[in-house]
């Protein structure tokens, strides 16, 4: 332990503030206060349970979702903050509640519906653009981490524009930006944000019909692609590396009916755990102003059940030539895992988890030190089948998974020329059952790494040793290089 | 009523806005000398193409319907089987596809006006606006080629003009110039840079424009009030 602090006190490629949260987290993990079975621990050093860098003792939700709808209404008590009566208050206010969101990175992985935040506010157009230009700025220099994540839409709006404008000029890879997609969601606002994201892979597209018929209205897109409460969040997201424990076997029948039981239990032990330190041992939601002051509701927060490496789980157990993604054999077996994994997962519950006491499904997007391993349900990177497979693939693995999971295309100049072109492809998925879609130009230096954004010039920085201010850019790096993230295509066109 | 189909690409982003379904009939009465589709020139139908009727054309297009914006037909010259291209549109428009057909404008007055009951608009080729230079390029005249897009402009069916720039051999600024005196400004022009791939030893004569070129013809088209104007 002692030679890790020293390690990342005189590392010379973490900034200041990198060394101060790699210092908390070696603090942590020198406590060890989670109950863990021996077949716990069997599975998490085989890397077949993994905790995702959320340490030994959690003492806050991972994911939070504060309201912010509320905080704008009514401001903030323990802050001494009254609600905002003009644009510059209000965007003052945010970034004063951004400073005070826990989460697992230590930067808030939500910072809210923008666009509605802001709309009452707009006076001057031209005034709140340069306003709201220079708060994104801000995010992007202080909130350091890819994870964080604003969400507009499904309405068009002048704040909404005025954000996506923003972001052409900017090209920062902070915030994340999702787009809720709709019916109510003019097409010349959506080819508004395809054309954004040519330029900065970002916003992505949520299916808001089908978030919201699942989760409600009340719901947020955070971190990478969470679907989680508003109000809310997720205490954990772990994950199963699920190729990782078919490798133990051949037989593909004790797989599924022997193995997936077991593990399934022990994670989702290990998950109940993790809830219940947050909860009964830290007591969170006992000393925090945010659920005081009714900005997080202690009801609404969720356990994420995650998931990466089900094509390379599928293409172990079919015989050679026979791909996930390609062949209806191995789409029916990845079909059969996932029904026996939602099966397995919702017959544990607790009562602490929202929506209705089971862990949620969550693809997960992989890891730097991932390799050959594909995220969530993704086909692997180099075999994408041509568009259309592709997407049915997709549509067909996208309901399993609530709490998010999503796809990347990346796109040539002939289709930057025609953006009607992905919103059409976005509204046929859609309608079909895709949950969640990334684009971005192959040319532009904003790129998405699985889940997250990061400047391909700032990956050749930290590539040279030299230091960079986003965290991100360290796991990007890793992604690029064992990932072959910047490989991925789209076949056919 | 059976066609012959040459290809079918089940999207396409350079075919018309949004994606689009695109099916290449067989056939031309056009011989360019930079044709970039050689294969689809022969008239020999059973040959060179496969046989496709109207109900195998609209199921193609309904499996794919939910991603489109709509079908493209292409060719060859798409027209030059025009009972079966118009039988296709009449099909297609009933369940409510949106129909372009990219064309070479040289089809009959009769043609052209039964296949704009039903689609939605023709992208038409402008090779040129000499008849001479339309003849050297193509071997064709292009009379009809003029009087078409002055028809198709009158019924509202002129989705975009095109133009292949060969310098020496397609007079582009002449052609733009009779488009703006035939107050056609608000037509959508289509330059498009010649490119030596996949053309024959017929168009070893010809050099491709640069790129100042292109945008110089991009500028003389505004300077005359043309708007919608892609370079590609």
């Amino acid at each position: 332990m002692k030679k890790e602090i020293l390690e990342t006190i005189v590392d010379p490629v973490l900034t200041y503030e990198m060394k101060v949260n790699t210092l908390a987290k070696h603090a942590e993990n020198c406590l060890d206060v989670l109950p863990q079975t021996d077949a716990l621990k069997a599975y998490r050093e085989a890397g077949v349970i993994c905790d995702l860098f959320e340490g030994n003792a959690p003492y806050r939700p991972r994911y939070i979702l504060p309201d912010y709808e509320r905080f704008m209404a009514e401001g903030s008590a323990f802050l001494n903050l009254k609600p905002a009566e003009d644009l510059e208050d209000a965007l003052n206010n945010l970034i004063i509640l951004y400073r005070h969101v826990p989460s697992i990175t230590t930067f808030p992985v939500f910072i809210g519906e923008l666009d509605k935040l802001l709309e009452p506010y707009i006076e001057d157009e031209a005034v709140a653009y340069r306003a709201i230009k220079r708060f994104l700025k801000y995010i992007d220099r202080t909130i350091t981490d890819s994870f964080c994540h604003a969400n507009i839409g499904p309405e068009a709006t002048v704040a909404g524009r005025l954000i996506l404008k923003a972001e052409r000029e900017l090209q920062d890879s902070i915030p994340n930006i999702t787009l809720k997609y709709s019916a109510e969601t003019p097409d010349e606002f959506a080819i508004d944000a395809i054309e954004t994201s040519f330029i900065t892979a970002k916003p992505s597209f949520a299916n808001h019909m089908m978030f919201t018929e699942e989760l409600g209205d009340r719901y947020g897109i955070a971190s990478c692609y969470n679907g989680l409460s508003k109000g809310g969040g997720a205490f954990t997201l772990t994950r199963l590396v699920l190729s990782r424990l078919a490798e133990k076997t051949d037989d593909y029948q004790h797989f599924l009916k022997v193995m997936l039981p077991d593990v399934v239990k022990e994670m989702i032990g290990y998950i109940h755990a993790r809830v219940d330190f947050i909860d009964r041992e830290v007591a969170f939601f006992d000393h925090s102003f945010l659920v005081e002051e009714g900005l997080l509701d202690r009801n609404r927060f969720a356990a994420m059940f995650g998931l990466v490496g089900l094509a390379e789980t599928v293409n172990h157990f079919q015989p050679s030539g026979c791909r996930y993604g390609h062949d209806a054999m191995a789409n029916q077996m990845g079909v059969e895992i996932m029904d026996q994994l939602e099966t397995l997962v919702k017959s544990y519950t607790h009562e602490r988890l929202w929506p209705d006491g089971h862990c949620m499904l969550h693809a997960q997007v992989g890891i730097d030190t991932d390799l050959g391993i594909s995220p969530g349900v993704r086909i692997p990177i180099g075999e994408e089948p041509d568009i259309y497979s592709h997407l049915a693939q997709i549509e067909q693995f996208h309901k399993y998974f609530p709490s998010g999971v999503g796809d990347i295309f990346a796109f040539d100049e002939t289709v930057e020329r025609n953006p009607q072109y992905v919103l059409d492809i976005i509204k046929g998925a859609f309608k079909r059952g895709m949950r969640y879609v990334s684009f971005y130009g192959e040319d532009a230096d904003v790129i998405r790494i699985t889940g997250y954004l990061v400047k391909k010039s700032e990956i050749e920085k930290l590539s040279k040793g030299e230091q960079v201010l986003r965290d991100t850019v360290v796991l990007g790096k890793g992604a690029v290089d064992n990932g072959r993230v910047l490989e991925r295509k789209v076949t056919g066109l | 009523m059976i066609g012959y189909v040459r290809n079918i690409i089940t999207h396409s982003a350079v075919d018309g806005p949004g994606n689009r379904l695109v099916i290449f009939l067989q056939g031309c009465n056009f011989n360019c000398r930079y044709c970039h589709n050689p294969e689809t020139i022969p008239r020999d139908w059973e040959n060179s193409a496969f046989e496709m009727d109207v109900s195998a054309v609209v199921n193609t297009v309904e499996r794919y319907i939910d991603y489109l914006s709509g079908v493209t037909f292409s060719g060859g010259e798409c027209t030059l089987q025009s009972a079966f291209l118009l039988a296709c549109c009449r099909a297609l428009k009933e369940r409510g596809v949106h129909i372009l057909i990219d064309s070479n404008g040289s089809a009959s007055e009769d043609v052209l006006t039964s296949l704009a009951a039903y689609a939605d608009g023709f992208m038409i080729d402008l090779k040129s606006f000499s008849g001479h230079l339309h003849k050297v390029l193509t071997d064709a005249g292009n009379a009809r080629v003029l009087a078409n897009i002055l028809a198709l402009a009158q019924c509202g069916k002129l989705y975009e003009v095109r133009m292949v720039v060969v310098p020496g051999f397609a007079d582009t600024r002449e052609s733009i110039a009779w488009l703006a005196d035939q107050h056609l400004l608000h037509i959508p022009l289509k330059l498009i840079k010649y490119r030596a791939h996949g053309v024959t030893d017929r168009a070893k004569a010809l050099v491709p424009p640069t790129d100042n070129e292109m945008q110089d013809l991009k500028a003389y088209a505004e300077k005359l009030g043309f708007h919608k104007i892609t370079v590609v």
